[in-house]
């Protein structure tokens, strides 16, 4: 799997998640709080400002999510100023554009916007994580928000016997730890295994006329194949990227892929303009000669 | 294997001329299988409209010690050997159900 967990242990002020809602946003100790659970359930309509259960459910619930929207701009406009500031202490090393970019286009798209990353190539570094990184994790935030959300939304619309303000409290609980670093990193780990799983069978190479070839240069040919065979089962990545390179294949977290797409360029270069004499020449410095 | 992700295939397709017998094919089987398995085959236009047998190869995976062979389907399958595909193909302008056998 490409995306691994956020080191946060070094990022002294960073919270992982946004700022609980207290009675300073809404004037009530919490959102919902007893007093207003009580009034809820009670048979007195006076506790109530005189509305009916669901429409008092739905003035607490409301309030508490206009507070919850608040502090979330809140939290993610200081995400990016301690993006720009200085050491977020994230780990990077396993995050490819993969994941941010199926993100951050949205899990409809994703499978495009993979297939171009992939075609960007390499890990991500740390400028990338400035550039590419945060906007997804947030992006990941906002979906998982908007997942709560939803089902918010429909519970105020049915009766408060069926969805009560303790419900919508729970909801809103989840709501507010939407937020949550660990479960936006979830969220973009869920959908780059969707979007390998949609790539499953669209990963086509250019299709190659086939022209025959005489038996040396076949062997020739076939030399050059065994030694990628032999790097892959070794699990060399490293020489396997430096062929990559060479190739000009990009380097993608998935080594089975890039071994695949490595194997497609040998073939196409051996059938094209420069032949085998061109392949021996671009994988020289990487296999030796051929 | 590396067990990346066991799902992800590399499809490398394999344009023959419709003119071409299947010896030919046979051929082009024999020396494009060290890339990677045959897993399957049809029919279709290349990109400058002509008629041609595809041919696709897993290049995820290693080229199979055996490689497949293509027969007319309607002939009797070979013994000790299992079928990898089967398809309509050109065979010399013609359309023809064939089907690949890798010997065991």
């Amino acid at each position: 799997m490409l995306v691994a967990g956020l080191a946060l242990a070094g990022c002294a002020g960073l919270n992982g998640v946004q700022e609980q809602v207290s009675e300073k946003d809404v004037a009530v100790t919490s959102c919902p709080s007893p007093d207003q659970l009580t009034n809820f359930a009670s048979a007195d309509v006076s506790k109530r400002n005189g509305l009916a259960p669901a429409d008092y459910r739905n003035a607490v619930i409301g309030a508490c999510i206009t507070a919850a929207n608040q502090k979330f701009t809140e939290y993610t406009s200081h995400l990016r100023w301690e993006s720009t500031g200085t050491d977020l202490g994230v780990g990077l090393s396993v995050l490819t554009l993969a994941g941010l970019g199926a993100v951050g286009n949205g899990a409809k798209n994703a499978a495009a916007a993979t297939q171009g990353l992939l075609g960007a190539g390499a890990l991500i570094n740390k400028d990338v994580f400035y550039d590419k990184t945060l906007p997804a994790i947030i992006s990941a935030m906002n979906i998982n928000r908007n997942l709560v959300l939803q089902k918010i939304s429909k519970g105020l619309r049915e009766s408060a016997e069926d969805y009560t303000l303790n419900d919508a409290g729970q909801d809103f609980w989840t709501l507010q730890n939407a937020s949550n670093i660990d479960s936006a990193i979830a969220q973009m780990t869920n959908v780059t295994k969707q979007t390998e799983d949609s790539l499953a069978t669209n990963i086509e190479l250019p299709p190659i006329h086939f022209t025959p070839v005489d038996n040396s240069t076949l062997a020739r040919r076939n030399a050059v194949l065994a030694k990628i065979d032999a790097i892959h089962a070794a699990q060399n990545w490293a020489t396997l990227d430096q062929l990559a390179t060479a190739l000009s294949v990009a380097i993608i977290a998935n080594k089975d892929v890039e071994y695949g797409q490595i194997k497609g360029k040998v073939l196409a270069i051996a059938t094209g303009p420069t032949g085998m004499d061109g392949l021996a020449t671009t994988v020289q410095p990487v296999l030796g000669a051929v | 294997m590396s067990g990346n992700n066991p799902g992800i295939i590399v499809v490398q397709k394999i344009y023959i001329l419709s003119t071409g017998a299947l010896a030919d094919v046979n051929v082009a089987i024999d020396q494009v299988e060290p890339a990677g398995p045959l897993v399957g085959m049809t029919n279709g236009d290349d990109q400058a409209g002509q008629k041609t047998t595809i041919l696709s190869f897993d290049l995820s995976k290693p080229g199979p010690a055996k490689h497949a062979v293509v027969q007319l389907t309607s002939t009797a399958p070979p013994a000790s050997a299992t079928k990898v595909c089967q398809g309509m193909i050109y065979i010399a302008g013609t359309l023809t159900d064939c089907t690949a056998y890798r010997p065991n």
